[in-house]
């Protein structure tokens, strides 16, 4: 356990090492709040309640927009840079076992994207700081919020860092994860596209956007949870699998 | 400390490694020569428990690399040729989180980065950025996270390569001193460096170990003269009244200018010749204006064994 945790720090610290993490947790703190502060003046006639902020700045489009890059963006080193540098090399001549390194590596993606959406968060606080108590948060729902972008970040996060096991180009590991966080995020679109009752409860129940609204409405349904974390798993999985049969032909 | 049973590795179906066996008893510094893609790297790779072999049994400090490879990689320090680093992390943060992947204790981190620094001169760049540093530094620290974790086991795949004539004396002195505590496999391109520190030669060529011996046997066993001499006499007197001594296999003429004439000698290995030379000079009353051992650099011995 403890070389997991050495292997974590670093990753997590890595992240902070480098310029970008800061410019990206920059971007998006003001996207989400700028959004919020666009949607509260736009909408002053209606009443806003206290429900309504976690949903506000959990479901639009600025929120999904950010979903969909962060991950890819995130994991798009977390392999393919030690496969170019060739510290790979190193980090497995030292006593790790391949299984810790993709844990580690996958945590410290995973915690460094749940602070990007630390500023949801914030954004409750704030308002109700400033709306004068008459706001205050309803936390079972801003915890469920953070349920399903904790869930939804462990998939995407897991199919970037199996990505990125594939190639050491960091930009084609980014591609990769790009197309199936798509996948995966439209999969509720066919839906619509397709009209048939059977197919659409299907899709539905993965469907990242309905459950990010279902979510962060308070319904709380264990499918879609036992479906991200199975996945996640898999993608992980492979992950090993892949680093492991990459020392075979190195 | 190592023991390889016939080792092969072939990827993608060309063999690297071809059913190699050897021994690394403990405390000895063993140079391993080579040619470019003779199967160094790939034979080091598989003892640092990085690459898997094809076939075969390695161990190291008893312990088989695919079975027990944990316990293996804790006893070995591996410094893979180039160094990869994390160019991001600064040399003391990269040696203490390295120092603790190695399993070295809490408490004791802060004293063996301390020590490796020292040992490896890196006091003046420990809070550098690795991406910064010059080429030679980066070795250094690449020496220092190898040992790090005091292994019991080195291995170094080119150490020297890419550094300057200094900073190279500097590292083989450490390498030097390293050897009174570790067991020590290095492979390098720099021959006069293994004829300094190396109590062995392991030569491979095309995935086959070719000779393994001390550097003098190594040098001895590729035929060269055990004799240079220079005298003042006539080229063809000269060599035949030379080629009479006992023990003396062939004489070469290696040339003649004013009248001196230079030759090789010729002996087998048991036999020494320098007596019996001198006494028919002597008896000949010719001028002596150079008698040497010549003897075959590491270099020639390493050319002849790795020739196609």
């Amino acid at each position: 356990m403890t070389t997991f945790w050495t292997l974590y720090r670093r990753e997590l610290g890595s992240y902070f090492l480098s310029p970008i993490a800061y410019i990206v947790l920059f971007i998006s703190a003001l996207m989400l709040g700028l959004y919020l502060s666009f949607e509260l003046s736009a909408n002053m006639e209606f009443k806003h309640n206290s429900r309504a902020i976690i949903q506000m700045t959990s479901m639009n489009v600025v929120a999904i927009f950010l979903l969909f890059f962060q991950p890819a963006l995130i994991t798009m080193r977390t392999f393919s840079e030690e496969y170019k540098l060739g510290t790979i090399e190193s980090l497995l001549t030292a006593p790790v076992r391949e299984w810790e390194v993709v844990a580690a590596k996958f945590a410290g993606a995973w915690t460094f994207f749940m602070i990007l959406w630390l500023p949801m968060l914030t954004n409750v606080v704030v308002v109700w700081a400033f709306s004068g108590n008459h706001m205050p948060p309803v936390w079972p729902l801003v915890g469920s919020t953070f349920l399903v972008y904790a869930l939804l970040g462990a998939v995407f996060c897991s199919l970037g860092v199996l990505t990125s096991a594939m190639t050491r180009n960091q930009i084609l590991a980014a591609l990769t994860c790009f197309f199936l966080t798509f996948m995966l995020l439209f999969i509720g679109l066919v839906s619509v596209l397709y009209y048939d009752p059977l197919l659409r409860d299907i899709m539905g129940a993965f469907s990242p956007l309905l459950q990010i609204y279902n979510f962060s409405n308070g319904i709380v349904d264990t499918r879609p949870i036992v479906f991200y974390l199975s996945t996640t798993v898999l993608a992980l999985f492979l992950a090993l699998r892949l680093l492991q049969a990459r020392r075979h032909r190195a | 400390m190592i023991d390889v049973e016939n080792l092969s590795k072939s990827y993608s179906g060309v063999q690297a490694v071809k059913d190699i066996s050897f021994q690394v008893e403990p405390g000895e510094i063993v140079g391993f020569l080579g040619p470019n893609g003779a199967g160094k790297s790939t034979t080091m790779r598989i003892l640092a428990g990085y690459l898997p072999p094809t076939d075969g049994r390695v161990s190291v400090a008893g312990y088989d690399v695919i079975d027990d490879s944990i316990e293996v990689r804790k006893r070995i320090g591996y410094m893979p040729e180039n160094v990869p680093l994390y160019n991001e992390m600064r040399v003391g943060e990269y040696l203490s989180y390295r120092a603790r992947l190695k399993h070295v204790p809490g408490a004791k981190v802060r004293d063996r980065v301390e020590e490796v620094t020292q040992l490896c001169g890196l006091e003046d760049v420990s809070r550098k950025i690795i991406g910064t540093l010059s080429k030679g530094y980066r070795q250094r620290v690449g020496l220092a996270d190898s040992m790090v974790h005091e292994p019991d086991l080195l291995i170094l795949d080119e150490p020297t390569i890419g550094l300057d004539p200094k900073q190279i004396r500097s590292v083989r002195e450490l390498i030097k001193s390293l050897g009174k505590k570790h067991t020590i496999l290095l492979s390098t391109h720099i021959l006069p460096e293994v004829e300094m520190t190396c109590s062995r030669v392991l030569i491979i060529h095309k995935g086959r170990i070719e000779a393994s011996d001390t550097p003098d046997n190594v040098m001895r066993a590729v035929r060269s003269g055990a004799l240079r001499v220079e005298v003042k006499a006539p080229e063809k007197t000269a060599a035949d009244r030379l080629g009479e001594v006992a023990g003396v296999e062939d004489v070469t003429v290696l040339g003649e200018k004013d009248g001196w004439c230079r030759l090789e000698l010729f002996a087998d290995r048991d036999h020494d010749i320098r007596d019996g030379v001198f006494e028919l000079i002597k008896k000949e009353n010719w001028a002596l204006r150079e008698m040497a051992p010549g003897r075959a650099t590491l270099e020639e011995a390493f050319v002849e064994l790795t020739q196609d």
